[in-house]
């Protein structure tokens, strides 16, 4: 059965705790088990009219109440708002599951040593060194089979928006068995320890954080063959000159002989000169 | 991850000195239409209403090269709302100091967003891979 309990204390009168029968999903009437008194007040509130003062100065407190079927399986969502104005006697501000035996299961605590935890065999802290009177929305899940429970806090105002913390890692809850059953645990402290808003609907509104996680583009330049000027060839042809020796004349000069009567000239130049005789002298 | 979707103009563009991606304004735009490639300004883009929006400007974290690839590295932007902000699906990435706000690249965020107030919404750009590289 998962959980459905809601108790705002908004329609209670200021004082005792003890016998108020509002809210939805509980068995009956809240129920004083220590000698000093949870109050409702309408000074620390943080959502509607009244809240619960969860601790006095006298004593410790503890109240009860049973729920109208008890929460079983695994991924049970509530809200609890609770604040602390300090720490003046070493006491915790715990709100506590138990069993149909009385016996704890888990809590979460606003502690002597001014850590936010959920406990059970095993402590898991949610925040160190939490504020002094600031309202806590404390987001529990309890997986009652699995015998575990994680939590998460957030301060966003009633009707609000914001976010809750990271789920923390589970702690171990005690004993065995569905929880049957709270109860208000205050030490004895002064000043105004507050718990109110106990209900399996989130106060506020949780802000949307979107991501988009965007891919590289990738421009490639792809280097074309680049001519490089033209060359040109000219392959030059052999020039061939062609000498031919041309036809040449060559003429001697000179003393032939010469008989006195008889005069025989040969031609001695290629183109048949023709040789004057001349007389010796 | 969000595939980067180019504009055919970027290329042109980048040649031809519109863009200096080393010291130009990048900035996102929001629009509920798909961008197409041949889009080329961002008058070509069916933008939303900022006036609920942060700043959309891009910081620039690098643009360098190495070994002949060129690697811009954008930061991270966070737009957060202060009111109702869309609805829109597309982020475009476009050049704001460039002469005609000349378009860059776009995402698809896969459906269409509204963002309240308080609301953000994270560009998550890539830091080792870089938004573009240019081999």
């Amino acid at each position: 059965m998962a959980w459905v309990a809601e108790e705002k204390f908004n329609g209670y009168s200021d004082g005792n705790l003890a016998g108020n029968n509002g809210g939805t999903g509980w068995a009956g009437a809240w129920s004083n088990n220590a000698t000093n008194q949870v109050t409702v007040q309408g000074t620390t509130v943080y959502e509607g009219a009244k809240a619960a003062k969860t601790n006095n100065s006298s004593g410790a407190t503890d109240y009860r109440r049973t729920l109208t079927s008890a929460v079983s399986g695994d991924g049970n969502v509530l809200y609890v708002v609770m604040s602390r104005s300090g720490i003046s006697n070493s006491g915790d501000q715990s709100f506590i599951f138990r069993n149909a035996s009385g016996q704890s299961r888990c809590a979460v605590k606003l502690d002597a040593a001014q850590n936010l935890v959920i406990s059970g065999s095993t402590s898991v802290t949610l925040l160190s060194n939490f504020s002094f009177n600031t309202k806590y929305v404390i987001r529990l899940t309890l997986n009652v089979t699995s015998g575990t429970i994680t939590g998460a806090y957030s301060t966003t105002a009633f009707g609000g928006t914001g976010t809750f913390s990271a789920e923390s890692a589970a702690a171990t809850m005690s004993n065995s068995g569905d929880i049957d059953r709270v109860n208000i645990n205050d030490d004895q402290e002064t000043g105004t320890n507050m718990l109110d808003y106990i209900s399996p609907t989130i106060p506020f509104s949780v802000v949307q954080n979107l991501t988009l996680a965007m891919d590289t583009g990738s421009f490639t330049l792809a280097g074309q063959d680049a001519s490089l000027g033209r060359l040109l060839t000219l392959v030059a042809d052999t020039g061939s000159y062609v000498f031919s020796g041309a036809t040449a004349m060559f003429r001697k000069m000179g003393w032939v002989p010469v008989t006195k009567n008889n005069v025989t000239m040969s031609n001695t130049g290629k183109n048949n000169s023709t040789w004057t005789p001349v007389d010796k002298t | 991850m969000a595939t980067y979707n180019k504009f055919n103009s970027f290329v042109e563009a980048l040649a031809e000195k519109v863009h200096n991606l080393g010291s130009d304004q990048l900035k996102v735009a929001l629009t509920n239409s798909a961008p197409s490639a041949s889009n080329t300004v961002l008058a070509n883009i069916t933008e939303i209403s900022y006036s609920n929006l942060s700043s959309r400007n891009i910081t620039t974290s690098t643009s360098s090269q190495t070994s002949g690839t060129y690697k811009l590295v954008l930061s991270d932007l966070t737009l957060t709302a202060s009111g109702s902000v869309g609805p829109f699906r597309y982020i475009v990435v476009y050049n704001d100091t460039a002469s005609n706000d000349e378009l860059i690249g776009w995402y698809d965020y896969g459906s269409s967003v509204t963002l309240a107030s308080g609301d953000s919404f994270l560009c998550d750009f890539d830091a080792s891979g870089g938004a573009i590289t240019i081999t």
